[in-house]
């Protein structure tokens, strides 16, 4: 696929990517810049375990959104995609929306809450590797087809990489923890869904055998959705 | 393979950084340190927490020694903005006792050591500076802990 590409479509294809690179790495920088601030005024961390599981908790943001980046720089390009605005709207909103929350002050250090999450933006993490793995370089962030992916963690369900993505995310929100930012969260939660119908619908123009695919599989949770 | 392996590194990953951050990020901060002596012979240091950078470590040094000079026109003050922290000054500004009386802000944002020939004299103004503290905000009052008391 990337090797029938010209010169000119790959600038164009590395340009393109240069905004959600840059968007991503701004995001890096601050929770760097986040990190440094708490330490400037816990400058004696060492035996503070609650503080302790904080920092590791930011530590684990960052390699989430390292994992993020570095997936998303070495996609490969679509075979086919939507030409409408709404599909696309709705993917980036999807994505976006969820990095509002790291704009918002966390809550105060918890060793539970924490380390809670911690694990959980951990094993988001680490399912998202393993999901890439299975799905080699056909993620994208708006619905596109690559190629039809039915094997390792997609036997079963259709989307196990929004399900690490979303695991990690309700691992982000256990830093906040506050009423305030739990639309931030449910509106997330609509437009993953949302994005979801979208991708289901451009695979099933590009692949006809994803129908049957689709009648075996759940989307997110076996036997559950 | 990959799944037994992955959690590992990814741990492994977490817990070297999270040290690193602790053990290295202080090295990129400004700490504000004032010293001053007074007429009675009493040496104050004053440690706070960490700036991001020189200028508002220097704004902020500047503006409580001014402070110190308005209340305290007898006394001998020294102030000075350090990168990063020495092993004494990690420990100042830590939970360990110290061989000097202390007063500690909660969370450690400001520490105060006092030293004079007189033990009892620098205890006395330690807990002279906890009783002085105690109309401020709970989350800046000070605490004072004699020499070699956990803090």
């Amino acid at each position: 696929m990337t090797g029938s590409m010209t010169n000119g479509e790959k600038i164009y294809d590395a340009l393109m990517r240069l905004p959600y690179v840059a968007f991503q790495l701004f995001f890096l920088v601050r929770e760097l810049t986040g990190m440094r601030t708490l330490i400037a005024y816990h400058p004696y961390a060492g035996g503070d375990w609650p503080f302790v599981m904080t920092i590791a908790a930011r530590v684990s943001v960052v390699i989430f959104l390292t994992v993020l980046l570095s997936f998303y720089v070495s996609r490969f390009r679509p075979i086919s995609k939507y030409s409408s605005w709404n599909p696309k709207i709705t993917a980036l909103l999807g994505t976006l929306f969820m990095y509002l929350l790291l704009l918002t002050p966390r809550a105060p250090a918890d060793a539970f809450w924490d380390g809670l999450s911690t694990l959980l933006v951990l094993v988001g993490s680490i399912t998202a590797v393993l999901v890439v793995v299975d799905l080699g370089r056909s993620l994208s962030i708006m619905p596109e087809a690559r190629k039809l992916v039915t094997g390792g963690l997609y036997r079963r369900i259709r989307h196990p990489l929004y399900l690490a993505e979303e695991i990690a995310i309700i691992g982000f929100y256990l830093q906040f923890r506050s009423w305030q930012t739990l639309p931030i969260l449910a509106i997330h939660f609509y437009f993953q869904i949302r994005r979801m119908d979208w991708e289901e619908g451009i695979l099933a123009k590009a692949f006809p055998e994803y129908a049957e695919y689709k009648l075996r599989t759940y989307r997110l949770f076996p036997r559950l959705y | 393979m990959l799944t037994r392996v992955l959690p590992i590194v990814f741990l492994s990953l977490t817990a070297a950084l999270t040290a690193a951050a602790i053990e290295y990020l202080p090295e990129t901060l400004h700490f504000p340190v004032v010293e001053y002596s007074t007429p009675e012979s009493i040496r104050i240091a004053l440690f706070k927490n960490g700036e991001l950078d020189r200028a508002s470590c220097e704004l902020g040094v500047g503006k409580v020694a001014a402070a110190i000079r308005k209340g305290c026109p007898g006394c001998k003050v020294a102030e000075r903005c350090v990168r990063g922290l020495d092993a004494e000054r990690r420990k100042i500004l830590s939970r360990e006792p110290l061989s000097t009386p202390s007063v500690r802000m909660p969370g450690g944002r400001l520490t105060m050591t006092f030293s004079t020939s007189d033990p009892q004299l620098a205890l006395g103004v330690c807990q002279q500076s906890e009783l002085q503290s105690a109309s401020l905000p709970v989350d800046q009052r000070l605490r004072c802990f004699p020499a070699l008391a956990a803090r």
